[in-house]
């Protein structure tokens, strides 16, 4: 699979946790870094000289929402350019979110099912997707 | 983005084309299939239906409007963006500098265009797969 951390941003201990598992459980060896809020996400993104392979986020959080972050991500030239493929995975799934998703130019947008399986279906989907992909990571 | 709306191909190589549509008919999507051999007529295209189309298939370097150059006209244009159209390369070009450009402009993904068919049919049902799964935004 394509190298580069997993940026997985997530507000629940317990989901994080269940994506760690998912991961894991999918043979996936990439590092991960969990943040329970946008703030500290951005703060890692903006100073790391990191590539990260992918950013999930979840779309309802406190202080920042991930709607929010993916703006203040489109709207910085430099974590622009860093051109991380950025997908939302969230229990709210909303026809607003979803269109001011699209707006943001979000590469992906999933419901997040309850079911620990399902989440690794998910999960599956989209690592087959970004690493079948060109990425800067491997070009 | 319509999950039963028509796959948008932009191609102006025939062979490509071929074989564009026999690997969709043999993976049996529903969803029509619609090419076009250059940027603009793909706009003209765009501009002109009522209909959603699922998602947008585009070469780079093509004649008259470039992949790069539609996405750009897709992105300003209002109208085209409330139909929320996943927008993809497909391409033999990918140099650095053209999928740094790409993912600057946040794509929806990028992709090689294989030579062999069997690597082409991963391809579309990997692309297929993904976006069938992704939440869409209801009435238009």
């Amino acid at each position: 699979m394509t190298q580069g951390p997993i940026v997985i941003i997530e507000d629940d201990k317990d989901d994080q946790e269940v994506y760690a598992e998912c991961i894991r459980e999918l043979g996936i060896e990439n590092e991960i870094h969990f943040f329970d809020g946008g703030e500290k996400a951005l703060d890692y993104l903006s100073t790391t000289e990191e590539q990260p392979f992918l950013i999930i986020s979840d779309v309802n959080m406190p202080c920042m929402t991930g709607l929010d972050l993916k703006k203040r991500i489109q709207d910085d030239p430099y974590l622009r350019a860093k051109g991380i493929p950025f997908v939302f995975i969230s229990t709210s799934s909303n026809n607003v979110s979803v269109r001011h998703a699209h707006a943001l130019s979000v590469q992906g947008y999933f419901e997040k099912p309850s079911s620990m399986g399902a989440v690794r279906e998910i999960l599956q989907t989209v690592f087959t997707y970004w690493s079948l992909c060109k990425h800067i990571n491997n070009t | 983005m319509n999950r039963e709306g028509p796959v948008i191909v932009i191609e102006d190589d025939l062979d490509d084309k071929e074989m564009l549509e026999e690997v969709f008919l043999k993976l049996g999507y529903p969803n029509p299939l619609l090419f076009f051999s250059d940027g603009q007529a793909a706009l003209d295209y765009l501009n002109s239906t009522d209909s959603v189309p699922f998602l947008i298939l585009s070469d780079i370097n093509m004649p008259r409007l470039d992949g790069f150059a539609l996405r750009d006209k897709i992105k300003m244009d209002e109208k085209l963006q409330l139909k929320c159209i996943p927008y993809l390369f497909f391409s033999t070009a990918s140099s650095q500098k053209a999928v740094i450009e790409a993912y600057s402009m946040s794509v929806q993904g990028f992709f090689v265009k294989q030579n062999s068919m069997a690597e082409i049919e991963k391809t579309v049902s990997v692309i297929m797969e993904y976006w069938m799964r992704c939440v869409a935004p209801k009435n238009f």
